[in-house]
């Protein structure tokens, strides 16, 4: 008997739609991403850490409590521009790291916007920050 | 009138089978290049200031939202576990810059310790803001 050679088709898969998918994909990713831009500025820290006693006299030093910005040895209060234009009339820039330094005492009920303004507008002037820690009561 | 179809305009075919393959290319190029935010969940306002920069991204961040919790990486993390974790995740680190977030109303009193511990870590601390005046 013969027997009817059994036709072998190709298994093909449907390849098509798979264009669609990816554009697909595409279009979602490029709609649901949001690009991010951080931006921000470094805090320079003087390593080591010494008590208050050992204050240098010529240290500058920085007074925030509450909204007032208290600057220099006479506590003279300033707005945030006033600081920024004390800041570079100290001209960091041409001091040694030693000289740099300005002592941040900051207390408790300072908000955190303040506290940025002041350390970025320091930071920006080329000043080096030493923080005060009041929970042992001496500079970082 | 019939109109016959003049000889020579037949079916303009534009090839579209690579168009799969160069989508794909592009998906995987998102893929590869794109960087997740860890911390999109942590709910605080950033603080401006007109004296900021761009700043290359870092691995390492800490954030503190409007409640302040203290996030290690997108995790909560307390206060008194922040030097040792961050200490840890430096010295896989190449940099030893740590992202620094906080919401703009939160008191010296919950930020200060932050920025205590970072600083005991060794770390270099990058301020996030936003540039501009409020």
């Amino acid at each position: 008997m013969k027997l009817k050679k059994k036709v072998k088709e190709d298994p093909e898969i449907d390849v098509g739609a798979f264009s669609d998918i990816a554009f697909l994909l595409i279009i979602f990713f490029i709609l649901t991403t949001t690009f991010v831009k951080t931006a921000g500025g470094k805090m320079e820290i003087p390593s080591g850490s010494a008590s208050q006693d050992n204050k240098q006299p010529k240290q500058l030093t920085v007074n925030l409590s509450g909204d007032i910005i208290q600057y220099g040895e006479k506590n003279e209060n300033l707005d945030i521009q006033g600081l920024r234009d004390r800041l570079i009339l100290e001209k960091f820039a041409e001091k040694p790291k030693e000289e740099r330094i300005v002592v941040l005492d900051s207390k408790n009920d300072v908000p955190y916007s303040l506290y940025y303004k002041v350390v970025m507008a320091i930071s920006n002037s080329g000043g080096v920050l030493a923080l005060v820690d009041h929970s042992k009561g001496g500079t970082k | 009138m019939k109109v016959g179809r003049k000889k020579g305009m037949d079916k303009i075919l534009i090839p579209i089978a690579s168009m799969g393959d160069i989508a794909f290319l592009l998906i995987i190029f998102f893929m590869l290049a794109s960087n997740f935010i860890k911390e999109a969940h942590v709910d605080l306002k950033e603080a401006t200031s007109p004296d900021i920069d761009s700043l290359e991204e870092v691995k390492v961040s800490v954030s503190v939202d409007k409640e302040g919790q203290t996030w290690l990486q997108g995790k909560p993390c307390p206060v008194d576990a922040l030097e040792g974790g961050v200490s840890v995740l430096l010295k896989e680190s190449e940099k030893k810059t740590v992202m620094l977030k906080v919401d703009r109303e939160l008191k010296q009193e919950v930020y200060g310790p932050v920025l205590m511990a970072l600083s005991k870590a060794g770390a270099e601390i990058a301020l996030i803001g936003i540039k501009g005046d409020d």
